[in-house]
């Protein structure tokens, strides 16, 4: 299994805000149709992601998608293209609905040449059901190679206690690598604190974050921000 | 005026904890020196380790010699467990069962299933070497992602279990944590807290130590230990397994309810007892609220004491009569 | 009037004239008539038969009742607690949903003698056990009626079952709390609880207290809590309602939000905070709460002028 420690997502259309260039380079860079594509440019997005799959297989950047639920079925058929090595399904729920997309996974190898189950997928919880189903979700399809701890502050509305860390933070994280290890799945999340969550860390707090969670059994975590690549590699290398 | 009925002697719920285990101790059943180190250690439990399955004295060494070992850790009045592999079940099953045994103590367990198949051996055993069907028990070491994920099956599973077996160490590392306490917080908190809330709720108990030094397992200070027992009480657990024979004593003494504590309690349950006669649901004592719970809780706690001192009693009588035939 | 506000629900012992006749006054959004640990086995059926009135005398400012029952005697109890004017039934102790499921039946069936609309009586389960905690979310699914949770933490009960000191000065209770709000939000069921303050002292009666414990929950979004002592009263129902700051800030951030979604964009800021879907959904939430609690507040203040003008005073 290749190093994977930080996963850098980065919207599929090229963006005017984040130009700057990673410092470092992502173990893993995470195609995104979801947060960060706009309603109303998701089928602009779809479209360009064939051609970027191929860009990044021709340079050997390792590529996931982080596909929308709420448009997965035209989403993970625009994702299944050469250079890409699985998707990153955000809250998921329940374990029928991986059994599916892992039906249509199969459906587009089989259409499109790619190799017979070997596009992954990385289940990224978010939510209450999701991580109270951890176990039986990453069970659910033999493609499941990641369980990930999400945005949960903003995706479950956990607010700050008073010992600095978020509501319900530890215990899901807890349960998380649990389940992750019981299972053979790669742990990814990062112990984020109040005040700095995912996106708005500066790369000392991020790398506390990728730390702090390396202690607790997690081996790679989700980033949006170039600046945050050589932290979390850093974060998640000191043994 | 009725007088409420009189409940102030016998509290309504089973005794609590199920056993008076507040240390255990490892010790290798070919030691030699088993004997003497049983004797020395005045640990409530002893979990003897075995020689494994092709070692070249499997399982001669064990046929010869772990009758007398058990019953040389047995006669310092200690509970004796039998450690035994999952990966090697029945093979260290069939050779290690023998009276005298409190039960076995199962590793690496693969789930609930494997519990099941040690109930169902163990009973087989029991039938053909005359020892009380279902007399023994089980405990789980947890030391892998499955014991935590399947904590509440396998507690479930079988009468015979009796309680989680958490060593830090051995559980960080199968999850792939760190061993070194680094954090501010207890990477296993959320763990220990899950298998004592399982284990109590079937019953049965949790033996840990709190963090740090469940991680580091030093041999530090008597104070620190002290204070580390007293945390680890203070979230439920009955008991450890103790690193250090150090760690023995402390134990012996931190997990149970202190002579303090027991006066305070002893003071509640009469104040109570008052209240009650001269028709007052709740009294208050010291600025707290007396009521039904406080006072049934008392009584458990002074309960409690009393079978702690009475096993140390035992130990001591158990003593007594047998010096270490190494010593 | 909403009955879903209770920052403060506040336990009254219907038996003592001292406290039932009093408690209207204090302002609390909820007062708990109790037949349980606050009554002597003796008074449990002086009790009962007080309960009636009891929530006529305790609703006299507004306040929503509940009636917290006895677990050994449920059959006994609720003829004595469904009443019109309940909102809701406190089962303490909860271990399994087989207790949660015989409650519900008993209370569907005094609701359609006693002209009460099916249903509408919640059951709160109280988790007060290692054995309640690990089957909460059996106990959570058991029915449909309509429920709320709480617990897995402290008490005297939970501390008797687990075999520990109370009142130390870290959380003891970590698994079980945690495992019942997570199960609480997996099946979309409010929750109440969950956020450590220490105590070491234990007191149930002092504002510093109170405040602290008001603004923990405040901070971690928690819009609920109970009270043992009047002088937590005030604390609470101004420590959880939102702060007129947080009001504006959710206020611009809709109006930003609804502007951005009009002109297709998802993600933008305002005020040096970044404003997207979360944003926006938090800040409908702090609206909605603020909403309810000044609906709560207005209903109070009109209650309790009512009961001031009226011509007759019940005594």
């Amino acid at each position: 299994m290749p190093c994977r420690r930080s996963w850098l997502i980065q919207s599929v259309l090229p963006s005017t805000q984040h130009q700057d260039k990673p410092s470092e380079k992502a173990d893993v860079l995470v195609l995104d149709l979801e947060y960060s594509v706009a309603t109303r440019l998701k089928s602009r997005a779809r479209q360009a992601l064939r051609e970027q799959l191929l860009n990044l297989d021709a340079i050997q950047q390792s590529a996931f998608v982080r596909i929308d639920w709420s448009t997965r079925w035209a989403d993970v058929r625009a994702a299944m293209y050469r250079g890409i090595q699985g998707l990153v399904l955000p809250g998921p729920e329940n374990p029928e609905d991986i059994a599916d997309i892992d039906t249509l996974m199969s459906q587009m190898e089989r259409e499109r040449g790619l190799n017979q189950g070997s596009t992954q997928i990385v289940l990224m919880l978010e939510s209450a059901r999701g991580f109270w189903n951890a176990q039986s979700l990453a069970q659910a399809s033999p493609r499941v190679s990641a369980l990930g701890v999400g945005r949960i502050d903003l995706t479950m509305d956990l607010k700050p206690l008073p010992q600095n860390e978020f509501r319900l933070s530890r215990y899901l994280m807890s349960r998380t690598v649990v389940a992750a290890r019981m299972l053979g799945k790669q742990p990814l999340g990062a112990f984020w604190r109040p005040g700095t969550r995912g996106g708005v860390a500066n790369p000392t707090q991020t790398q506390e974050a990728a730390r702090e969670a390396q202690l607790m059994g997690y081996r790679g975590s989700f980033c949006v921000n170039p600046d945050q690549v050589a932290a979390i590699n850093h974060g998640f290398s000191s043994e | 005026m009725t007088l409420a009925q009189d409940t102030s002697h016998q509290p309504a719920e089973k005794p609590m904890p199920r056993n008076i285990r507040r240390s255990a101790f490892v010790l290798d059943a070919h030691d030699p020196q088993l004997a003497t180190r049983a004797f020395n250690s005045h640990a409530d439990a002893i979990f003897l380790n075995l020689i494994k399955p092709g070692n070249p004295l499997w399982p001669s060494q064990l046929t010869t010699t772990l009758p007398s070992a058990i019953e040389a850790a047995a006669a310092v009045g200690a509970e004796i467990f039998i450690i035994i592999e999952s990966s090697h079940l029945e093979a260290q099953l069939n050779v290690a069962i023998y009276s005298g045994l409190t039960g076995i103590v199962l590793q690496s367990i693969e789930g609930a299933q494997t519990l099941e198949c040690a109930s169902n051996h163990l009973t087989k055993i029991e039938h053909e070497r005359g020892i009380v069907v279902g007399s023994l028990e089980i405990q789980v070491w947890v030391d892998n992602a499955v014991g935590v994920g399947e904590c509440l099956s396998i507690a479930r599973q079988s009468q015979r279990f009796g309680g989680f077996i958490i060593d830090d160490e051995t559980l960080c590392r199968a999850l792939g944590m760190q061993t070194q306490p680094t954090l501010s917080f207890d990477p296993l908190e959320y763990i220990k807290s899950e298998l004592i809330t399982v284990a109590t709720s079937v019953g049965a108990q949790a033996m840990g130590m709190s963090y740090p030094l469940g991680l580091t397992r030093e041999n530090s200070s008597p104070e620190t230990v002290k204070q580390s027992i007293k945390r680890a009480r203070d979230t439920g657990f009955k008991g450890a397994l103790c690193a250090h024979e150090n760690w023995i004593s402390h134990c012996n003494v931190g997990f149970q309810p202190s002579p303090e504590e027991v006066d305070y309690y002893r003071r509640v349950i009469e104040v109570f007892a008052e209240g009650i006669r001269r028709g007052m649901a709740s009294v208050p004592l010291e600025g707290k609220m007396i009521d039904v719970p406080v006072d049934l809780r008392a009584k458990l706690y002074v309960q409690w004491a009393q079978r702690a001192h009475q096993r140390d009693e035992e130990k001591i009588q158990a003593s007594n009569k047998k010096r270490p035939l190494t010593a | 009037m909403n009955n879903r506000v209770s920052r403060c629900s506040m336990f009254v012992t219907p038996t003592n004239p001292r406290f039932i006749d009093k408690a209207w006054t204090r302002g609390g959004d909820v007062y708990i008539l109790d037949i349980e640990d606050s009554i002597a086995p003796a008074e449990k059926q002086r009790c009962r038969e007080l309960i009636q009135e009891s929530i006529e005398k305790a609703n006299k400012g507004g306040a929503s009742i509940y009636v917290r029952i006895n677990k050994p005697f449920v059959d006994a109890d609720l003829p004595y607690a469904v009443w019109p004017g309940v909102d809701r039934i406190m089962l303490p102790k909860t271990q399994t949903a087989a207790e949660v499921q015989h409650a519900h039946e008993i209370i569907s069936t005094l609701e359609k003698e006693r002209g009460i609309e099916p249903g509408s009586i919640e059951l709160y389960p109280m988790i007060e056990s290692t054995l309640g905690a690990v089957n909460i979310y059996e106990i959570l699914s058991a029915l449909p009626r309509k429920l709320s949770s709480m617990g897995g933490a402290g008490g005297y009960d939970m501390a008797m079952n687990m075999g520990i000191e109370m009142f130390a000065d870290f959380d003891q209770y970590a698994f079980p709390v945690a495992h019942v709000a997570l199960a609480a939000m997996a099946l979309d069921i409010e929750a109440t609880g969950g956020v450590f303050v220490p105590n070491p002292s234990g007191r149930v009666d002092q504002a510093d207290q109170a405040n602290r414990q008001a603004a923990a929950l405040h901070e971690a979004g928690i819009h609920h809590a109970g009270a043992l002592h009047p002088a937590f009263i005030e604390p609470l129902v101004s420590g959880l309602s939102p702060t007129p700051e947080e009001i504006g800030w959710a206020e611009r951030v809709k109006a930003h939000f609804e502007c951005m979604t009009d002109a297709g964009e998802s993600v933008d800021s305002l005020e040096d905070k970044i404003i997207d879907r979360y944003e926006y959904q938090s800040a409908l939430k702090t609206l909605a709460w603020g909403q309810a609690c000044a609906q709560k507040d207005a209903f109070k203040q009109w209650a309790k002028n009512r009961t001031l003008n009226a011509p007759t005073q019940t005594q």
